[in-house]
């Protein structure tokens, strides 16, 4: 059985959707682009992939996972809620051609700022590298603002390499619309 | 006299059900893609002078890649190819018809969907971009992105992604001309290896980290 004095991580539900609004609002606010988030409960419901719960049993084929961790059910830790969500892991699955394998991709990795350095973020990250090897993946994989010194060095400790000879483009809102539509900018030299 | 170049881009095709009618029908026209994809893969990893890290085999490629014409359960993978194959015809033979054309592959566009939270809209990363030397020079490439990024709107997504080594400036500059944005404030972390199997283990054997507890897996 689970151990009780320890938190819980499994695949969230509908019902986890407000929790996880919060969470990419909380996150975003974090990384200094709260204006960013264009997200609403009603759009996270219609793109996300979500588990049968016993409620609602609804399983729909969206485009990521989310992972929610839970405080224990008898919390050690004084003042703490049991079963308080207190973070999230939210992925895809991404392919590696040179290995002919997929992986998990990473797109949001939080911990509320109440429940940290108790290796909850850690405790996620465990649970992704499990969900590689389950899948027969090769890789789990994300990225992190430069100047986030010490998320940069809490990877290091979990002995994630930083791929510093490769940087990610990016083309979205008009230029995307602009590019479907064959109007691009010309080339000053061929190409 | 010269022939006429006719590029054509679609889902990379793999062998149709030998037991289909309407398959063998067509059968002259199906191939199976796979071949030309790991080539294709390896002179890319070649380029980026990193052909000692291609692992993939044919195998391993149709066992995890996405594509048209399969009779295989597809449904837990993610991957599909675009294949840019250029038809040259001799359009002034007199007994000119289709089967006189010649196909060629000359590139290709390997991607998967992705999601992004803040926008809460799905997207595509595009994981290898090739044009075969040959074939360079005639904006194939572009044609190969503005598809991806049309394949992005149609899916009412919002980014259309993929990574560069910061030393291929000419690419660079060819990105820039597409209106890609680099994106030099982020970088990517990679777990993979002994490390990953380590990280997963690790989790097991304490109880941390364990979706839904020792007892139940994912």
């Amino acid at each position: 059985m689970a151990d009780p004095t320890q938190p819980s991580i499994r695949h969230a539900t509908y019902e986890d959707v407000p929790e996880i609004l919060a969470m990419i609002t909380e996150l975003a606010s974090y990384e200094k682009a709260e204006d960013k988030v264009l997200a609403t409960e009603d759009s996270l419901k219609r793109t996300l992939t979500f588990d049968q719960s016993g409620t609602s049993s609804h399983t729909n084929k969206g485009f990521a996972k989310t992972l929610i961790l839970r405080l224990p059910t008898s919390p050690t830790h004084t003042g703490d809620e049991p079963q308080a969500v207190a973070g999230m892991a939210m992925y895809f699955n991404n392919y590696s051609t040179w290995r002919a394998k997929p992986g998990v991709y990473l797109e949001d990795l939080f911990v509320r700022p109440q429940y940290r350095a108790r290796g909850y973020g850690k405790m996620l990250i465990q649970a992704l590298a499990q969900e590689v090897l389950k899948i027969d993946g090769a890789r789990l994989e994300w990225c992190c603002l430069r100047w986030n010194e010490p998320s940069l060095r809490f990877y290091d400790s979990l002995g994630a390499k930083q791929m510093t000879d490769w940087v990610s483009l990016r083309v979205d809102g008009k230029e995307l619309e602009d590019l479907a539509m064959g109007r691009t900018k010309a080339l000053k030299s061929g190409s | 006299m010269a022939g006429h170049e006719h590029p054509s881009i679609s889902l990379a095709n793999i062998e149709g059900n030998n037991d289909c009618q309407r398959m063998k029908k067509h059968k002259k026209l199906i191939q199976t893609d796979v071949p030309e994809i790991h080539k294709m893969i390896c002179e890319l990893a070649d380029y980026e002078k990193a052909l000692h890290s291609v692992e993939a085999t044919e195998d391993s490629l149709r066992n995890t890649l996405i594509f048209a014409g399969s009779s295989q359960n597809q449904s837990n993978r993610v991957a599909k190819t675009l294949i840019l194959r250029i038809q040259t015809s001799e359009p002034q033979t007199k007994s000119y018809s289709p089967s006189d054309a010649t196909s060629q592959i000359a590139g290709m566009a390997l991607f998967y969907p992705t999601y992004s939270t803040w926008t809460s809209k799905c997207g595509i990363h595009l994981e290898d971009l090739y044009v075969r030397p040959a074939y360079r020079g005639r904006g194939y490439g572009k044609l190969l992105i503005q598809r991806l990024a049309e394949e992005v709107v149609n899916m009412g997504g919002a980014r259309l992604e993929w990574q560069c080594l910061e030393w291929n400036a000419s690419s660079l500059a060819f990105y820039d001309s597409l209106g890609a944005r680099k994106m030099d404030g982020w970088v990517g972390l990679r777990l993979d290896g002994e490390r990953l199997v380590e990280m997963a283990t690790r989790g097991s054997e304490d109880g941390r980290g364990n979706v839904n507890g020792k007892v139940n897996g994912l």
